[in-house]
């Protein structure tokens, strides 16, 4: 019957299109030895993937290279097994819970990425107790802190707001009796997990001093929050050694020692009018992971291996 | 001749609009052909040696160059050129023989159901439904294409289905009436008829797709938004620009593409 046939040469097009579409492309789980997943900022920041290629002298392919704007699916498709490296954050609560191995940074490449609440000279000099009230919270906030307060956003799928105000509640002999009422400040944070975290955990501290608080946490891009920072939209941010003195003041060479990075970055930063106060012990660095399956398999522990693998196999 | 705008609110009457449009334009003397033939090249390789010098004249930081060198570029504007290619032509082979299946006299019931899904897929943000697929089905240039095709079925499937319905009855009688069967009638009759309003709605769902395209680096399938994306995320104003201008000139370049191709495939005597 006509109705039939024209049914059934229509059916016959969508599934030729739709086996067409299935066959375009590969399926996941079977990577190159050389393929690499990187983030948004990774793919082309200085502390990122270009300086890294540089440091360790190796050229990734351009196919080889998948640049994903979302952070967050580089895990995942370094799980899935998609990519075989993958550029990831040293305090992720994801790396531990996906049993991801980070490669050791042999060279030295990557700058300490302590975390450092960042403020404006103005500011700071208006409320000289913020440094009072901060530094004994700053100070137990190490990379197992880090990690557990991540990994319940992530793994465990609780809001941001309320793991920081369930850690403060535990430990609120840390917060010392400043009295900050009648002043009012704008925290800022990058949208990232542990940027939240500490973002609302700066806002409840203040609260508590009482202080009266505008969040303007969740900007996108690291250098969105700078400027914000910069221009007095946000009066105070944490941020990491490493991207101030590597991506905002465009220094070549990192300093490996926290201590003497962290008196460079402070002096320098002065004629921006940003203060940094003194670093939390968490290193937030840049690292790059693969599953333990494949570290196994290809028998790489360090970058230096890997860019071994590249310059062969590349 | 320029396409039908994309109706979206649904009225099936809007190819008679633009038909009647197009016969104002030719009264008053529209641009004349070769104008239109060589004026948009000319001006979309101004703009890109514009772009160019205004890149060349800039002091490119580390962050800058590593989005705007020659290979990057070129890359990108590949990916995004693959994406715009395999996404249309999937769009095409959906859209064209559900608009011809849901015109038949048989299954034109199926009409309505078949546009409220191609409806509801433009609807859905793109950005939408693309985290939806990362979820549930994974990333990549397969996800991302088929985002895409949901999103321009729309223009391509209304408007074969306007074409072949705005087909004078008589001339599809006569063709019965000398022994042509229904297929021939569609083949010969129905289908070079509807032709012009086809592929209006071709070249729409094409512009369409260069610009859903730019969305198509957030599941990692690369393309000219990654450069807008770095741009942003860095706030590099020269990064920015250049993403943005290169995807309006594929764009309009691909327009211009499809507008000579509409005219050589119209046929005589239309």
């Amino acid at each position: 019957m006509h109705t039939t046939r024209r049914l059934t040469s229509g059916l016959a097009a969508l599934s030729a299109a739709a086996l067409l579409a299935a066959g375009c492309g590969d399926g996941g789980g079977d990577a190159a030895d050389v393929s690499i997943c990187v983030g948004g900022e990774f793919a082309t920041r200085p502390d990122g993937l270009p300086g890294l290629e540089e440091a360790y002298d190796f050229e990734l392919p351009a196919d080889a290279v998948t640049a994903l704007d979302e952070d967050a699916l580089v895990y995942s498709e370094v799980d899935a097994g998609n990519c075989t490296f993958g550029s990831i954050f040293a305090t992720d609560g994801r790396v531990g819970a996906l049993g991801l191995t980070v490669l050791e940074d042999d060279e030295g490449f990557f700058p300490p990425f302590n975390g450092s609440l960042t403020v404006r000279a103005d500011v700071l000099e208006a409320n000289p107790e913020l440094e009072e009230l901060f530094a004994p919270i700053s100070e137990v906030l190490d990379d197992e802190t880090m990690v557990e307060l991540n990994a319940q956003v992530d793994v465990e799928g609780e809001d941001p707001e309320d793991v920081a105000r369930a850690w403060l509640d535990e430990n609120s002999d840390l917060v010392e009796d400043v009295d900050l009422s009648g002043a009012s400040f704008t925290v800022g944070s990058k949208e990232f997990t542990e940027q939240l975290i500490l973002g609302h955990l700066t806002m409840l501290v203040l609260e508590e001093a009482g202080a009266d608080v505008r969040d303007r946490t969740g900007l996108v891009g690291s250098t969105t929050v700078r400027e914000a920072l910069l221009s007095g939209d946000i009066d105070m941010y944490w941020e990491y050694l490493g991207t101030g003195w590597v991506t905002y003041l465009d220094n070549t060479e990192a300093i490996p020692d926290v201590d003497e990075q962290y008196e460079a970055l402070q002096a320098a930063d002065e004629a921006n009018g940003v203060a940094w106060l003194p670093p939390a012990p968490f290193n937030n660095t840049y690292a790059i992971a693969m599953t333990e399956e494949r570290a196994d398999e290809l028998g790489i522990s360090t970058i230096s291996e890997m860019a071994e693998l590249v310059r062969e196999e590349g | 001749m320029t396409a039908p705008t994309v109706d979206r609110g649904g009225d099936v009457a809007g190819a008679g609009d633009a038909l009647a449009a197009e016969e104002l334009v030719e009264e008053l003397g529209g641009p004349s052909p070769l104008w239109r033939w060589v004026g948009t090249p000319v001006v979309l390789a101004g703009v890109c040696a514009a772009l160019y010098v205004y890149v060349q004249g800039q002091d490119l930081d580390r962050i800058e160059e590593a989005a705007l060198n020659a290979p990057m570029i070129r890359q990108r504007v590949l990916e995004h050129l693959e994406l715009t290619a395999v996404s249309t032509f999937f769009v095409i082979v959906i859209a064209v023989p559900l608009g011809m299946l849901v015109t038949r006299p048989a299954t034109r019931r199926l009409a309505p159901a078949v546009l409220a899904v191609a409806n509801v897929g433009q609807s859905i943000p793109s950005i939408g439904i693309l985290v939806l697929l990362a979820v549930v089905v994974g990333i990549g240039f397969e996800q991302a294409i088929t985002a895409l095709v949901l999103y321009a079925v729309l223009p391509v499937l209304r408007n074969t289905m306007v074409g072949l319905d705005q087909v004078d009855r008589s001339l599809i009688e006569a063709g019965r009436g000398m022994g042509m069967t229904a297929r021939q009638v569609l083949l010969r009759i129905e289908l070079p008829l509807a032709v012009p309003v086809m592929l209006a709605g071709i070249r729409t769902a094409l512009v369409i797709n260069v610009g859903t395209a730019a969305l198509a680096t957030f599941i990692g399938a690369g393309g000219l938004g990654w450069i807008i994306n770095q741009g942003n995320i860095h706030d590099r104003t020269p990064v920015l620009v250049t993403g943005s201008v290169l995807t309006a000139v594929v764009a309009l370049a691909l327009d211009w593409i499809a507008g000579i191709v509409e005219d050589l495939l119209r046929p005589k005597g239309t």
